[in-house]
């Protein structure tokens, strides 16, 4: 039985049925290497997207986890800043298994321009190939690095901003949980969108949405079971993969979470804000009506005009 | 956006743009998606401003490139005249446009082609009850149409209810053939005709009569004066207007059938030659002299004239009475033989 469900937007709906109309074809573990391969032929580079920015990029190597590759940042900055900047530390999207670090780069001038920050986004290793806790790890790893070399990137080590969307979300939350138990860095804020935080699926979004949208049940079952394998599920599941098994949301930076209305990722976005706010935590929570997984995209409609100006709104009260 | 579309090409490389433009505009208006939605989808389609102008509507904005309303100033034919444009189908008086300077881009042309198609029907959605505006007109030229239906098709179309109009009436056109704005196809005893409500100044087209001015809620003895002048108009007096008619505007609606010998009679003299001219000469000047001045001919031949015309109506037309009686004869000759319908 089809479970009743909150509609899309209408222009969402449009941009859903049409612009991202995707031909029917099966997404499994095995087909991810071919999905990568298209996402990153559409891509933009990080040089294109920077074009006629006057923003500098550039690449490092730093120290990975304990006996683990070393872990690729990149910066993007002002070239003149007032050193030091705050600093947006930014984990991509892609369900565990897919993106790099240039994934949602363009969101990126437009936070330095209006903020000043330096941005760094970190490349993860991937699941299934590298289930948890690579992923996370590689993460915090880049993190850690940031915060004690702050003084060579022109980065202020008290303003460091955390920053992802789904998976990223999803990851940018359990490196804050990382960050507080392992003593630091400190974080001023972290930004979870439409963030992938819960393994069980089971929730009453995830069903309402099973088959529906760019992030359905299906793919999120993909995308959890590749990071977690047969621990998915289980009672065993660190927090630090899927952050909503965490039993003690006390002493976490202020958190903003935004999610859709009509997507999987709901009714876990309103819970981790609901238990933050309940262990004395802060966190800014916005759903939005008619929103679909990653309906930010359309960037032109009034929903995600008005996603992106809230997002916005926080960020100049955090940052500043 | 454009990473958006990029995306999208990359995803489904087979999936032509234009089909991706026609499906988006179908389906925002399927789902709703409202006119500043649709506006808004143009402009981050194109990458450049859109705006929609719909004067009837009072609707007038604009949607910048990164997705934001404003308010439009400019009347639709500036903006017309600056920019790529496309008119609203379904009688709306408004029009569509991108702001793209220069050389129009690939898919200009089909985005505004489907723009103005999306904002067409839903203004006709958003009009409740009303498809269009030619059913707007129709309410407020219908007289058993209740009063609040009246003042609906009044708001909708964009006149504040107790504005002073009239109703111009003209020969219906072609079948099909989209409507001016303000305008519908009634029905007369004389055939379909087209009724137009105006406010301010009438420019009267080729052919028309003139319906008193009315509160446009009230405007059905607009209407009936409108079409009593068109249906006394004639090539001499191609535009009459209804203040100007007197008591002669009551012979349209007064019944004509036992004057069919006189009508016949007058149709016979107005086979000859020299019948339509004469016969109008006569009717509208006061001498047998003035009329054959008129006619350009000696007043010897107007007298011969005026002989056969009393021969054939059995009456004097060069009597003050009886000229009284041919301009009211010749206005029954039209009210009976004139008749109205769609070209084509």
């Amino acid at each position: 039985m089809t479970l009743a469900r909150p509609p899309y937007d209408p222009e969402l709906q449009a941009f859903l049925d049409t612009m991202l109309a995707q031909p029917n074809r099966p997404f499994n573990l095995t087909t991810i290497a071919a999905r990568r391969e298209e996402q990153a032929a559409v891509q933009p580079t990080i040089d294109e997207i920077l074009r006629d920015t006057g923003l500098e990029h550039v690449e490092l190597a730093v120290p990975g986890p304990d006996g683990a590759p070393d872990v690729t940042l990149s910066v993007v900055r002002h070239p003149d800043r007032p050193a030091p900047t705050a600093c947006v530390y930014h984990i991509h999207g892609g369900g565990m298994i897919m993106g790099n670090r240039h994934s949602g780069a363009q969101a990126f001038p437009g936070w330095v321009e209006r903020y000043g920050v330096t941005i760094v986004s970190v490349e993860y290793r991937l699941a299934p190939e590298h289930p948890h806790p690579a992923p996370v790890e590689d993460c915090y790893a880049g993190l850690r690095w940031v915060a004690d070399h702050a003084a060579e990137l022109g980065i202020d080590p008290a303003r460091i901003l955390i920053a992802g969307g789904s998976a990223g979300g999803g990851l940018a939350a359990a490196t804050a949980l990382l960050a507080r138990d392992r003593g630091g860095p400190a974080l001023i804020g972290q930004l979870l969108l439409c963030p992938m935080l819960d393994d069980r699926d089971a929730t009453v979004s995830t069903r309402q949405f099973d088959g529906s949208g760019l992030w359905h049940r299906e793919d999120n079952i993909i995308g959890w079971t590749a990071l977690l394998g047969d621990a998915k599920g289980t009672p065993d599941v660190s927090p630090y993969a899927a952050p909503a098994r965490a039993t003690d949301l006390g002493g976490l930076p202020p958190a903003f979470i935004d999610c859709g209305s009509a997507e999987v990722f709901r009714d876990e976005a309103v819970d981790y804000a609901s238990r933050i706010w309940a262990a004395g935590g802060q966190a800014e929570l916005h759903i939005w009506s008619g929103g679909f997984h990653g309906f930010a995209m359309a960037e032109h409609t009034a929903v995600a005009r008005a996603a992106r100006a809230a997002i916005e709104s926080w960020l100049s009260r955090v940052l500043t | 956006m454009r990473e958006l579309v990029e995306h999208v090409a990359g995803l489904d490389a087979v999936a032509s743009e234009s089909l991706k433009v026609v499906g988006l505009f179908d389906a925002l208006v399927e789902a709703r998606a409202g006119l500043e939605g649709i506006v808004r989808a143009a402009a981050g389609f194109a990458a450049v401003p859109a705006g929609l102008v719909a004067p009837e509507r009072r609707i007038a904005f604009r949607v910048d490139a990164a997705g934001a309303r404003q308010p439009v100033a400019a009347a639709p034919g500036e903006l017309a005249a600056r920019w790529p444009n496309h008119p609203i189908p379904g009688g709306y008086a408004g029009l569509v446009w991108l702001e793209r300077h220069g050389a129009p881009a690939t898919g200009d042309h089909l985005v505004l082609e489907r723009l103005a198609i999306a904002v067409g029907s839903s203004l006709d959605r958003l009009t409740g009850g009303l498809p269009d505006p030619a059913a707007a007109v129709a309410a407020l030229l219908d007289p058993d149409a209740p009063a609040a239906r009246r003042e609906q098709a009044a708001r909708l179309l964009g006149l504040p209810p107790a504005a002073p109009a009239r109703v111009v009436a003209t020969p219906p056109g072609r079948r099909g053939a989209p409507l001016p704005a303000r305008t519908a196809i009634v029905h007369t005893p004389a055939g379909p005709v087209r009724a137009t409500v105006v406010t301010g100044t009438v420019e009267a087209p080729a052919r028309a009569g003139i319906g008193p001015a009315e509160p446009v809620t009230a405007l059905h003895p607009s209407l009936d004066g409108a079409v009593a002048a068109l249906r006394l108009t004639t090539a001499r007096t191609p535009v009459l207007r209804a203040d100007d008619l007197g008591l002669l505007a009551a012979v349209t609606v007064a019944p004509v059938a036992h004057l069919r010998a006189v009508v016949a009679a007058i149709g016979g003299l107005l086979d000859q030659p020299w019948g339509p001219d004469t016969l109008h000469a006569l009717a509208t000047t006061d001498s047998v002299r003035a009329a054959a001045a008129v006619c350009g001919v000696h007043h010897s031949t107007m007298q011969s004239r005026c002989e056969q015309v009393g021969a054939r109506l059995g009456y004097d037309p060069r009597t003050p009475a009886g000229r009284v009686r041919l301009a009211l004869d010749l206005a029954a000759h039209r009210l009976t033989t004139v008749r109205f319908s769609l070209e084509g």
